[in-house]
């Protein structure tokens, strides 16, 4: 019960974020749906490797491994939003990243 | 032990370019460009020489989660090669090489040896992290060479079209693992057998092998329409990127189809 209950809401999570990092324009929407699906990505790896018995360690490091790439992938998005800044200082069209 | 080391040569050798370059990088004086672009040529040059003399070798490292056989040696000769002639155009190119320009020749060195590891990974875990790895550090790269405005628009595509993908792998490589109890390939293959029938694993399987196809083909074509509209893109090693991402997809379809894949 608590296994499928988590699958439902870590299913739902992922869809949620998918749909905010695709249909936000812009880096904090994107950011934004990345980060939920992450977190959506933990639950599932948790709720499946905790719940069912095999290797709850394995779920755990996944869980590490998700977060480390949420970081990195969130650094990587403020340098492309601090490098588009600095070049288009003082444009008049420049469209939010 | 060191002659079975030997067979993880290439990933010393773009280790070893990686850690100079970076040298130089952190160094950033008047010379530090050419030692970054003398280093990355070395270093890929003797990648592919180590990956073409340990070809027939056939380890596994890393309690199974690392394998080197033909196939990844193939890829990292092709990985290594791609590097190389990204190295040889730009020197052709004529590019002045500041300390500042040494970004470029360290990500790509980066991107080489993640994408090494996503054609030796026998663990989805790792695989996932080195695709990932190595499709940021190609991101930096354009990002970093040519003028920002005319890469910009290309960038941003690139962003938009990753991160779902990279969403859906790890989503693919989270339900395929749970699901079969566990993120190496040897015990995926001995699981198989029980879970092959659940039409979870089937289906988180192929959404993972087709989001990284669906990945492939996507970076690739966005970086020849970049090139095809004058954007500065001449120094993405796609031919890389292709040769690390079709061993890695080999291996998984192999895994999921129970098909043994040569040894050295």
């Amino acid at each position: 019960m608590t296994l499928a209950a988590l699958l439902v809401v870590g299913s739902g999570l992922f869809v949620l974020g998918i749909v905010t990092a695709v249909q936000r324009r812009s880096l904090i929407g994107m950011a934004l749906g990345l980060v939920l699906s992450c977190g959506a990505l933990i639950v599932l790896a948790s709720a499946l490797f905790d719940l069912t018995g095999d290797e709850p360690s394995t779920g755990q490091v996944v869980a590490v491994a998700v977060i480390a790439f949420a970081a990195a992938g969130a650094v990587l998005l403020a340098a492309l939003h601090l490098a588009a800044a600095r070049a288009n200082r003082g444009a008049e069209d420049l469209e939010p990243w | 032990m060191v002659i079975r080391a030997l067979s993880l040569l290439p990933e010393a050798c773009l280790g070893v370019a990686g850690s100079i370059v970076f040298a130089a990088l952190v160094a950033a004086g008047s010379r530090a460009g050419r030692v970054a672009h003398r280093a990355a040529l070395t270093g890929a040059a003797l990648a592919v020489v180590s990956a073409i003399l340990t070809l027939r070798a056939d380890d596994q490292w890393l309690f199974a989660a690392y394998r080197v056989d033909l196939v990844s040696q193939i890829a990292k000769a092709a990985i290594g090669g791609g590097i190389l002639m990204t190295a040889l155009l730009g020197r052709r190119a004529g590019d002045p090489f500041s300390g500042a320009r040494a970004v470029g020749p360290f990500f790509r060195l980066v991107a080489a040896l993640a994408l090494c590891v996503a054609a030796s990974a026998a663990d989805l875990l790792a695989l996932w992290l080195a695709v990932e790895t190595a499709t940021a550090a190609l991101l930096v790269v354009l990002a970093a060479e040519g003028r920002w405005s005319s890469v910009e628009k290309l960038v941003r595509r690139l962003v938009a079209g990753v991160l779902p993908s990279a969403l859906l792998i790890g989503l693919g490589v989270v339900v395929m693992a749970g699901v079969a109890g566990s993120t190496r390939y040897e015990d995926l293959l001995g699981s198989l057998a029980i879970q092959y029938a659940r039409p979870t694993f089937l289906v988180a399987a192929t959404l993972a092998v087709w989001s990284l196809v669906a990945r492939l083909v996507f970076v690739t074509v966005q970086l020849r329409a970049g090139q095809a509209a004058g954007q500065a893109v001449h120094g993405v090693p796609e031919i890389s990127l292709v040769a690390g991402v079709m061993a890695a997809v080999l291996r998984l379809m192999a895994l999921v189809g129970g098909i043994p894949l040569p040894h050295g």
